[in-house]
Formats: structure tokens, sequence, C-alpha cells
């Protein structure tokens, strides 16, 4: 949110958030180059009521004059699609009173006529404070030329801004001031302009004009005469806050705000005693702005608590009779319905934006891996070699069971031989021997069958023992030892398989 | 929200540009569920292949590793048609170490085998008969010697065996 206060001798900017807590963050705050002069020249060159037309049709439109400040508040603020609230000065308001017993539009209206010289087509008004302390209801009207409002909202579109508010001073300030059961004074004082803007729980707001103070007429006179002029003024505002606010306006108690940096004025005797100690923000604004400038601060600062409602801790002092302060915000309904729908399109567009580009971007990474996944395919030569494999496997593997199984059927008589002959000792020999079964029966406990013939007996023993060494052989045998009819000795002896090949 | 619908909703049927970027919001939203589904889809396939792929090299490697065992073997199983050449040589082979054959006979095997067996026996001299065996083959079918007798006869060596021949 960026707030601009237009005082006569410089604008006030100020940037704000407002945080979930409800606090208001200030960010910046900062001046900018008058404007106010421009507001009041230009608006009254222009022919208000056709303003509109002749923008359209004008090559240069006046407008562009007062676009500088929206300018320049965007080179300091860099700001895009924020809310703008405006803070006009009191004294460019025609009517600030407060009113008894006014119900209906017409009366007010009736008032604000005979009161301003004005129509109803010719003035914006708002209705910022409700009071109602015994029977009678007092509403606070504040009245300003329409020709300003609709300056300052076409100047600003110039500038492709809408403007969400646009209210006066003196309610910004009692805003951020709060202590809304405390009536208070506020003096006012420009370089040609000055006024008292006085407040009460019990009837409202209204104002006094003593231009006699402004700072251009005070400088051309001595000291003495500036606290006279000062006793003046004062007399004159007790006089109309007495028939306003009855037994408040002499009171010592209530003192006055100095919204004014006339030294002068501010050590004059007559004042001094009434003056209130400097304003600092209360708690829930949290900024950088030193105490003793925290006051300067509080008409720009205090539009932008607009939005804070009777919940808030900014209406804690509320007087206990029906009362309200609200929005003093001149800008009509259809402008401020407008301006929201303007931010809301903005915000709509900008979220759009990133998410055109963010989806034009995931769409082509999706595309470019669409197109990567599609070129992973089965190579040509891969699946013609896979299915050239694949017919000829059954017939290797059928071919590589047919070699196991000719290892495990196979009896290895010459390499089984062989052993037994080499471990034979010289006075032995065979008969007969046999390896294997017949007709493809299969037992590896009696794989060799074989005769031994010897002389000696006791050589059969020595045979098989050296036979059992061999690790072809698992087990050797004796089955039978005899006699043959020559008289030589023999052993039938059975060999179980060991480890062949 | 009823209220903000009311009175937002005839300025943003006025407002061409917020229903153009509303309009191309929706079409890209469209289009990346689009995007988003055919990429699943893609990626689904190429897992697919790559699967696939990794599936047939391994098999292919499987299928080298067998043929290098096959190409390491000196002997392999024959063609039915190729036994008879087989048990030729056999014969022949006995001829040539001067071995005397007494009896050949073929050997019935189970229904489902195709191998065939067959019962040789023959008589000669103790070395012949051992340079006989060393060197029993065929070319390079594959055989197995399943029994095999050796017993001694007048001067000589008498043996009967039982070999088989491997048919692929």
């Amino acid at each position: 949110m960026i707030s601009l206060y237009l005082r006569p001798d410089k604008t006030q900017l100020v940037k704000a958030g407002l945080k979930k807590d409800r606090s208001l963050y200030v960010s910046v705050a900062t001046e900018l180059q008058p404007y106010l002069g421009l507001l009041i020249k230009d608006s009254n060159i222009v022919n208000h009521e056709n303003f509109l037309e002749e923008n359209e049709q004008d090559e240069a439109p006046m407008g562009a004059y007062l676009g500088d400040m929206f300018r320049e508040a965007k080179a300091v603020t860099s700001f895009s699609g924020e809310e703008i609230y405006l803070v006009l000065p009191d004294s460019l308001f025609c009517l600030i009173d407060c009113i008894k017993n006014a119900d209906s539009e017409e009366e007010v209206l009736q008032l604000i006529a005979s009161r301003t010289g004005k129509s109803k087509e010719d003035i914006f008004y708002t209705i910022p404070v409700l009071s109602r302390p015994q029977t009678d209801l007092y509403k606070t009207v504040y009245a300003i030329e329409r020709k300003f409002v609709q300056y300052l909202v076409d100047a600003a579109a110039e500038e492709n801004i809408r403007l969400t508010s646009i209210e006066p001073a003196s309610i910004s300030f009692l805003r951020t001031a709060g202590e809304f059961k405390e009536a208070k004074f506020l003096l006012e004082t420009f370089e040609e302009q000055a006024k008292i803007v006085s407040y009460s729980p019990v009837a409202g707001v209204f104002d006094l004009d003593v231009s006699d103070l402004s700072n251009q007429r005070l400088q051309m006179l001595t000291e003495d005469e500036i606290c006279q002029q000062v006793k003046t003024s004062l007399i004159q505002h007790y006089s109309v806050a007495d028939g306003t606010f009855p037994s408040l306006a002499m009171s010592e108690d209530i003192r006055f705000i100095a919204l004014t940096e006339n030294k002068q004025l501010l050590n004059c005797e007559e004042l001094k005693p009434r003056l209130a100690a400097t304003l600092n923000f209360p708690e829930f604004i949290i900024s950088d702005i030193a105490l003793e400038y925290q006051q300067d601060w509080m008409v720009v600062l205090g539009t932008l608590l607009q939005e804070f409602t009777e919940k808030d801790l900014l209406f804690e002092n509320k007087p206990a009779f029906q009362f309200s302060f609200q929005s003093a915000n001149v800008l009509p309904k259809e402008i401020q319905t407008n301006a929201r729908f303007w931010r809301w399109k903005q915000k709509v567009k900008k979220i759009s934006r990133f998410f055109i580009v963010g989806a034009v971007a995931a769409i082509a990474v999706e595309i470019a891996g669409i197109a990567y996944f599609s070129t992973i395919m089965i190579p040509p030569k891969l699946q013609a070699d896979f299915d050239a494999a694949k017919i000829d496997m059954n017939d290797i593997d059928n071919e590589i069971k047919i070699i196991n199984l000719a290892k495990t059927e196979h009896e290895y008589p010459v390499e089984a031989f062989s052993e037994l002959v080499a471990k034979k000792p010289n006075n032995c020999g065979f008969s007969k021997i046999s390896f294997g079964q017949k007709n493809g029966a299969k037992d590896d406990k009696t794989w060799i069958n074989f005769t031994a013939v010897s002389t000696d007996p006791l050589v059969f023993q020595d045979y098989t023992a050296t036979l059992s060494t061999s690790e072809m052989f698992s087990g050797v045998n004796i089955s039978q030892i005899a006699t043959d009819p020559s008289g030589f000795k023999t052993a039938t002896v059975v060999v179980r398989k060991g480890k062949v090949n | 929200m009823e209220n903000k619908i009311n009175k937002y909703l005839p300025l943003l049927l006025h407002s061409k540009d917020a229903i153009g970027y509303i309009i191309i919001s929706v079409i890209l939203i469209i289009g990346i569920i689009l995007t988003t589904s055919s990429l699943l889809l893609s990626y689904q396939t190429a897992s697919s292949t790559e699967a696939q792929m990794m599936s047939m090299e391994s098999y292919l490697k499987d299928w080298t590793e067998k043929t290098a065992v096959l190409n390491q073997s000196q002997m392999r199983p024959v063609k039915e048609a190729q036994v008879d050449d087989v048990q030729t040589n056999i014969l022949i082979n006995l001829q040539f170490y001067q071995l005397n054959l007494n009896k050949f006979n073929t050997l019935t095997n189970s229904k489902n085998e195709k191998n065939r067996s067959f019962e040789l026996e023959f008589e000669g001299s103790y070395e012949a008969t051992l340079q006989f065996l060393r060197n029993f083959h065929a070319k390079d079918a594959l055989l197995s010697i399943t029994n095999l007798t050796m017993e001694p006869a007048k001067q000589n060596i008498k043996t009967s065996m039982q070999y088989k021949v491997y048919v692929k």
C-alpha cells in the first residue's frame, strides 16, 4: 500500500504492508515535491464536468502535470499494482462540520448546499464519524469539490493507476492517534493556510479557518503581535467550539496538537500551556521513523488503517455510547469498485503472465521429454540377433544337456584301467576286469569288478590299500579270495567310483 | 463471496484482456495435462523398451556363453542320419588295429531316448586292444562307453563293450 499526503509545502509518501497479525509494517517513508499547488491550479483551469471528454481529445492532457507525482512515487518505491491512498489537507475541503439530527441524505445535501453554496453535482461528501451520546445523533460531514477528486482520479488513470482512497488529513491523523474517547484540537498551519480542527467523541469534527495564523501572515508580525493574533484566534475558536461542544471547549484538559513547524507560533505564551506532548505511533505500526518525528507522519499513515475494524487494537479506546469512526474516503463507490477490480485484474494478469511463461516452459520441457523417450527403441541389429538366438537356443540347450548326460553316463574305462595298471604290484595280474553295468544300468558302488591273480595273497591287501589312495576310487573292497585249479590265489575286487574327469 | 462475484463478474465480462489471459491459462492447463499424460505414457513405454533391451542383451549373453561351451566341446551329438557313419568308423578302426570282431549288436533303448546303444565283442592283442580303446572315437561324434569287460582268451584279450552314440 502506498499513501501520499499532498501538503501545500511538500508531498509525504509512505509505503507499508499489512501483516497477518494486523500490524502495519512501514518500509518506505519519504518526501516528494509539493503537488497540491498543481492540483488546485490545474483543476481550476479544467471544466471538470467535461473533463474526461476533453482529456480524450487532448493530446497533452492537463493531468500530465499531476501525473509527475505518480511518476516520482513510482520511481521512489518501484510499485506496481499497489493500492494508492491519497490524503488531502483539510483546507481543500469546502465543509468540515458535525451536524445534529440530519437523518436523510437529502437533509445532509441541503445543509451542504446552504453552507457551501454548491449543488450535489459539484461535490463529493463523506460522513466518517457518527455519534449518539444521548438521544441526538451527530454526523460529521466532510465535503470536497468534485473537480479535485475527478482531477486526481484522471491524473492517476493517465499513469495507469487506480486510486483506492482520497481522505481528509484530519480524519487520517485522528485515526492514527487513536484514543477516540479523548477530545482533541488540531492546529494545522501552512504557508498560506491555517486551520483548527476540533474533535470530540460526543459530536464529531468541525473546523475553523484561522488563516491569520498562516506562516505568511505571521512572518509580518512581531512576537507580541503573534501572541495577540493567537489569542484572538483561540477566543474565536472557543466561541465556535462552545456552540458545538458545550462544556468541553474551554477545558484546560483538552490540548492542542500542533501540526506545524512554525516555531514562532509554538513558542507563543498564549498557546504553549495548551500544547500536547508530541504523539507517537501506536504499537501495531512498525517503522524506523524516530519517535520525535512520528507525529509528522501520522496523517499520511492513518489513511492506511481504513480497513481496521472495531475488533482491532486501534478501536480499543472507543466511547461506550453509540459511536463509529469510519473511512472518510470521498471516492464514489463505483470508482472504488472499479479500482478494486482493476487491482484484482492486474494481480490476475501478473499471476497469469507468470503461469503462462511457466506453463509454456513446462510444456516445452515435456515435449522435449516425449521426443527423447520416443527415440528409445530396440535397435534393429539387437532385435535380429535376438530373433536368431531365440531360434538356436532350444537346440543349444538340448545339445548341452546331451553333452552333460554323456559325461555322467561315460564310465571312463581307459582312464580307470590305466590307474589300475599304474598302481599294480609286479607280482600281481588280472584275469577278468569289467567297468560299469550292462544294458544301461548304473551303479557307481560297483563301478569296477576285477579278478586279481597272484602267488602271494598278501599282495592283494597291499594293492587295494594302494588303490584306495587314488582320488579316482572312493572305495576298494576285496569281496572274495580263492585258489584256482593251478594253485594261484585269486581275489575278486570291487571298486567304488571316485572323482573321474 | 457471492457479493464479490455479482460485483466483479459484469466487470470481468467487459475486460477482454483479462478474459484473454484466463482463456490462454485454461488452454495451457489443458495442454499441460495432455503433455504430462503423454510424457508419462512415453516414459512408461521407454522404460518397458529399455527393460526389454536389457532382457534381450542378457539372453544374447547367455546364448554367447552357451555357444562358447559348445564350441569348446570336441565331441558333439550327431544327427540321426550320421549314426551309421559313426558305426562304420568304429568298425574300420577295429580293423585298423587288427582286432577280430566277434559280435556286434544294436541295443534297444527306452522309447523316448533318441540316443543309440551298441554292443561290440572283439579279440586281439593286449596292446592293440588298448590302442583301440584309447582312440575310441568317430570323427567328432559324442560317444560314451557304458560297460567294458576284458578277459583273457588264449593268447589274446577278449573285450566286450557297450557304448552309446548321442543323437541331437
